[in-house]
């Protein structure tokens, strides 16, 4: 249970309006937990929070026995968190190819000085990165894409490839902000695959926001329901979507 | 065929000046202003220790790029605290202050009377004075560095920095350092200015202030704009146009008082056409600003 992601009292303001506030839940490892709530419930913000964007003003993050925040997003990254965004972000200059090994790459391998002074054996490693990184773009589908701009996909394999760079860092918890949101129902049907994998064969850990509740009822183990910036309610799949309160003040029912 | 020569060495000059600001601005999204400034603090530096101290040129040469670096690790740490229109102003500042102090600094830069005499390179016991003597240096320097550049941008690290200039928070989120991976870009964009700016030294052998304004380091962001930035046929196409139509119009057979003026506009027109155009430039793979 130690690894697992533990947000204590975790409160953050803008201005007056405190968009979290006193949020306390943690998010068990090998699992997968979905933050759901209405819009503005604060569950992007909660990301950003865990992620370092933003610096939580009041509480405390805790991953692996360690304390995360105030550490800057770089870092946290570095501690095996990785992060989707709701618009996906991926590199639209930069090749499929490209979008996924940039991530891989190690700190010391990224200064600019490598690049004159590159030994043979970091070559190698090169090559190496890049074969695994075509891995994963296969793994994702993307196999045929592989030099194109990221810009000129479509937005459901523009999703894909976020996919393959989170999986192809390596990370060991994923903060995934609405995946399925916006892209066609066959491609749900992959994205879910996808993510249902990386927990069940590689142990990943997962934090799902999601407004799409057939993919929360598919996925998530554990849900946080949050309710105007606090956790309202929480519990296994099945008890929160089948609470009574939980469904008249999220999906009108 | 020396004027020919001339312009080779001119766009032997040139080629390095828009390389080394393609690091910056066309693979890093900085879009900076202030590239003269180091193009001038490398000619000083080079010159000065060459005059003042009599330092062996390659030394002197080495010491410039050195002096360039280390003024522009203290900008760019201010700089980069911005980003976009900011970055920009904050370069422009910069710009306009080495150009006060290389004018108004009289005791170490003589002001506006400049640096006259500057030693020409003495090459295995040659002294360079013609201008084709002058292109095969030129040259030679453009194939010990150009190179350099572009191991730079198809390293690891020209990928994080092309990563930071398409979303910096994605980029992040990857783990790249944003802080460490920007600072290197824009350092090593000013010390590579510093090689040609003693080029330019050895070869007009008179530096002043003037060559280093605002206005030079708006012509060099120009050449990227116009050729295009991000990759490496980009700052070529910009430096061939912007030399060569100048003096392509020599000939078109203007009167002298009216060269000048048409020269400027032909530029501006091009730009403004451009811009509706080709956004990103002739042959360039990202569109600055």
């Amino acid at each position: 249970m130690n690894n697992n992601l533990i947000l204590n009292n975790i409160g953050k303001r803008f201005g007056d309006f405190w968009a979290l506030r006193g949020v306390r839940a943690s998010v068990p490892s090998g699992k997968i937990t979905a933050f759901i709530g209405p819009n503005g419930a604060g569950k992007t913000t909660l990301l950003h929070v865990i992620a370092g964007t933003l610096r939580p003003d009041e509480g405390s993050i805790r991953y692996k026995g360690e304390t995360l925040s105030g550490i800057p997003p770089h870092e946290v990254a570095r501690r095996g968190i990785g992060r989707q965004f709701q618009d996906v972000r991926v590199f639209g200059g930069l090749t499929v190819l490209d979008n996924v090994l940039v991530g891989m790459i190690p700190h010391g391998q990224q200064d600019a000085y490598r690049a004159w002074f590159g030994t043979r054996a970091a070559r190698k490693l090169m090559r190496k990165y890049q074969e695994k990184a075509e891995e994963w773009i296969v793994h994702v589908g993307l196999q045929d894409d592989l030099k194109r701009y990221a810009r000129d996909l479509s937005f459901g394999q523009q999703k894909l490839l976020s996919m393959a760079r989170l999986f192809a860092c390596g990370f060991e918890l994923l903060l995934l902000d609405e995946p399925t949101a916006g892209v066609s129902p066959k491609m749900i049907g992959k994205i879910t695959a996808l993510i249902r994998e990386a927990v069940d064969t590689r142990g990943v850990t997962v934090v799902l926001v999601e407004h799409n509740m057939a993919v929360v009822a598919e996925l998530a183990y554990w849900i946080h329901f949050l309710h105007e910036g606090r956790v309202a309610f929480s519990g296994e799949r099945s008890h929160v979507l089948g609470n009574k309160s939980v469904r008249q003040m999220y999906m009108g029912l | 065929m020396n004027y020919i020569l001339h312009i080779l060495v001119m766009i032997g000059i040139y080629l390095p000046l828009a390389y080394s600001l393609n690091l910056a601005v066309g693979f890093g999204g900085l879009l900076s202003v202030a590239h003269a400034a180091f193009y001038g603090i490398g000619a000083y530096a080079y010159s000065l220790l060459l005059t003042g101290v009599g330092m062996h040129p390659l030394i002197a040469l080495g010491a410039a790029i050195l002096i360039t670096a280390i003024i522009a690790l203290g900008t760019g740490t201010i700089a980069l605290r911005f980003r976009g229109d900011l970055f920009l102003f904050v370069t422009l500042g910069f710009q306009m202050i080495t150009f006060v102090i290389l004018y108004n600094w009289v005791g170490l830069t003589r002001g506006p009377y400049g640096i006259a005499g500057i030693p020409r390179p003495v090459v295995f016991g040659l002294t360079l004075r013609t201008p084709l003597q002058y292109a095969v240096l030129a040259a030679v320097v453009n194939a010990l560095t150009l190179p350099l550049l572009f191991a730079l941008y198809r390293s690891p690290f020209g990928k994080a920095l092309k990563a930071l200039r398409e979303n910096e928070t994605a980029a992040k989120a990857l783990g790249i350092n944003d802080k460490r991976i920007f600072i290197q870009a824009f350092v090593l964009a000013a010390a590579f200015a510093a090689i040609p700016g003693a080029l330019y030294a050895s070869y007009v052998t008179y530096i002043d202030p003037t060559s280093f304004t605002l206005k030079e380091s708006i012509f060099i962001a120009a050449i990227l704009l116009l050729g295009g930035a991000g990759n490496r046929i980009g700052p070529l196409i910009g430096v061939l146009i912007m030399l060569l139509l100048p003096e392509g119009l020599r000939f078109v057979g203007l009167p002298d008082a009216m060269a000048h003026n048409m020269r400027e506009i032909i530029y501006g027109l091009m730009l403004a056409v451009l811009m509706y155009l080709r956004p990103q430039g002739i042959a360039g793979e990202y569109r600055m600003g």
